[in-house]
């Protein structure tokens, strides 16, 4: 009996443990964002503030121009996530449920892209968009197009091997029933097992919109200050301001605020989703 | 007349084919093209006009493996240790994770939200949270080990060799809960009878641990490890956002190194000899792995 009682209070040694780890980072990201800067630049900062700065959550729109940032960071994110989804269901259900010619070349080929350092890739695609303007007369740097396209092709890879998983995980049969209804195999995909894939979908939908929202390298080069994103706003805040890390962190708070409020919604899915697909070896 | 085979197969090839397309536009043709400039001297004064770049051979190699042997070898080495680190602080802290949520109690599911957080944070915003943290002068982190009196005088987390410790922190804290989260989908779909039978047999709850859990993660952990190698060697975000755009040595990863001489430098012939470099290293690691992996279960 000692012995159990032992254990239990290791375990909620360890959950507390890991609870700290996460959670005071964030409550400090959260208590930054309304301190007075006298209170943040001091060596001595106050775990409880004893008074509250709103205002900074009103200052951030006005020296670096986050709300157009906001814009262009939503359009782009939303635009690659639903291609991003679309293209991953679409392929991830070809890998899975077909056997051709060529099957695990693909397969593999999507992973081993996974190895490629962005950096080597980065100015050749740079080149690539320069010469399409040059010939074709398309703009793709500084515009949404270009980056939905990069953002979408990044993360392809990973999203079409969670769908395939996905997808393995439903029984043949019941495609096979459908296709004895008399559906086509358009009609069996889109009637009968996108239904049933739906955790998983969301899974990787909100994987690519987080991908976007975050991403820096490609970002610094493909963009221009109209199209500017919000992973590159936070860090022009700390160019701009110096010494308002208040700022910066409510600016972070700004940029995470959507993210985090998808996911309480989605959480439940997202779990099911890794749950039946990314795990497969 | 086609048979359903042969519609089959068409039909998987018209699914497919928007994923090669795109793959091929953004991920094959320009890391093919990368890999033909690494042979070009590429630089500032070729750039307007790229194809007039000469041919230079194994130039651009011989510096990366020579002249900036010095640069280049140490870089790789603080990105090995870098990546090793974080791979072994992810597996503890995800295993920790998983096995501590695996039973079910009251506010399960609110804690398991919890661990999440790192991962859906955007990285941008906790990363620049966590360089806030580390400030030599105003970070929290200087301030909690100065009042525990662990320290005398402030640490420099952000440069110097500390960074890498750092940027080893910032990468585990981020990506630690996708471990959590998978490790503890694969613990769920271990019987509870497997448990029962070897608690009759008197085996303590760490003997269960070593002999029931460990090898039925293994599969999982195995994948987990080589995803999280190659998105570390890959990682970009994490030293640049931490050391703000100017690592130390030790902070001064192959990524950022590569993209401070390519963006910095203008010396792209070379940048791109040095990625070829890494990418055959991270080719080399992963075979090194299955093969281990392999040995091992035969």
């Amino acid at each position: 009996m000692k012995k159990r009682h032992f254990y239990t209070f290791l375990r909620i040694l360890g959950i507390c443990f890991l609870l700290l780890i996460v959670l005071f980072p964030v409550y400090w990201l959260v208590i930054t964002s309304v301190k007075f800067p006298t209170d943040v630049h001091t060596p001595d900062p106050k775990l409880i503030p004893e008074r509250i700065r709103l205002e900074n959550y009103l200052d951030i729109w006005k020296t670096v121009p986050l709300g157009r940032y906001f814009k262009n960071s939503t359009i782009i994110a939303l635009s690659s996530m639903f291609f991003a989804t679309l293209v991953a269901v679409f392929a991830g259900y070809a890998l899975s449920k077909f056997r051709f010619k060529g099957r695990k070349t693909v397969g593999m080929t999507f992973l081993a892209t996974q190895m490629f350092p962005g950096i080597l890739f980065l100015l050749p695609y740079y080149l690539i968009f320069i010469l399409i303007k040059n010939s074709l007369g398309i703009t793709l740097v500084g515009t949404y197009p270009g980056l939905i396209i990069t953002y979408t092709a990044f993360v392809t890879p990973f999203t079409i091997w969670v769908m395939r998983g996905y997808f393995d995980t439903i029984p043949t049969e019941l495609e096979e029933a459908a296709l004895i209804d008399g559906c086509t195999f358009f009609q069996a995909f889109v009637k009968v097992i996108l239904p049933t894939a739906i955790p998983g979908i969301i899974t990787i939908a909100m994987l690519s919109f987080m991908k976007s929202w975050n991403e820096v390298l490609f970002a610094t080069v493909l963009t221009d200050s109209d199209t500017r994103t919000l992973a590159l706003g936070i860090y022009e805040f700390q160019q701009e301001f110096k010494t308002s890390w208040n700022l910066v962190m409510a600016a972070g708070v700004v940029i995470a605020a959507p993210v985090m409020v998808f996911f309480t919604f989605l959480q439940k899915y997202l779990v099911s989703g890794f749950t039946s697909g990314a795990v497969k070896g | 007349m086609l048979n359903i085979e042969q519609k089959r197969s068409r039909f998987a090839v018209k699914l497919i084919l928007p994923a090669i397309l795109l793959s091929m536009f953004v991920h094959i043709i320009p890391t093919l093209w990368g890999i033909f400039i690494s042979f070009r001297k590429l630089n500032i004064y070729y750039i307007r006009d790229w194809t007039s770049a000469p041919f230079v051979g194994l130039e651009n190699y011989q510096r990366t493996m020579s002249s900036l042997s010095g640069v280049f070898w140490e870089s790789l080495f603080y990105t090995m240790i870098f990546v090793v680190f974080s791979v072994i602080g992810c597996l503890f802290l995800g295993v920790l994770g998983a096995v501590l949520l695996n039973k079910d109690f009251p506010g399960r599911n609110i804690v398991r939200g919890i661990f999440l957080i790192p991962y859906i944070l955007p990285g941008v915003v906790a990363l620049t949270n966590l360089r806030f943290m580390l400030l030599q002068d105003w970070g929290i982190v200087n301030f909690v080990l100065r009042n525990l009196g662990l320290i005398q005088e402030n640490i420099s987390w952000l440069t110097g060799p500390m960074a890498l410790v750092s940027i080893i922190i910032g990468n585990i804290w981020i990506r630690w809960p996708f471990w959590f989260i998978t490790l503890l989908a694969g613990l769920q779909g271990i019987s509870g009878d497997v448990y029962e039978a070897a608690r009759v047999d008197g085996a303590n709850p760490w003997q269960c641990f070593l002999k029931i859990t460990l090898p039925a993660l293994k599969p999982v952990i195995v994948i987990l490890s080589v995803l999280t190698a190659l998105w570390s060697f890959n990682n970009f975000n994490v030293p640049f956002i931490l050391t703000g755009g100017s690592p130390s040595k030790q902070a001064d990863i192959l990524s950022i190194n590569i993209w401070s001489r390519s963006f910095k430098n203008w010396d792209f012939g070379t940048g791109a000899a040095m990625s070829v470099v890494m990418m055959i290293c991270m080719l080399l690691l992963i075979m090194l792995y299955i093969r281990v992996t392999r040995l091992e279960e035969s």
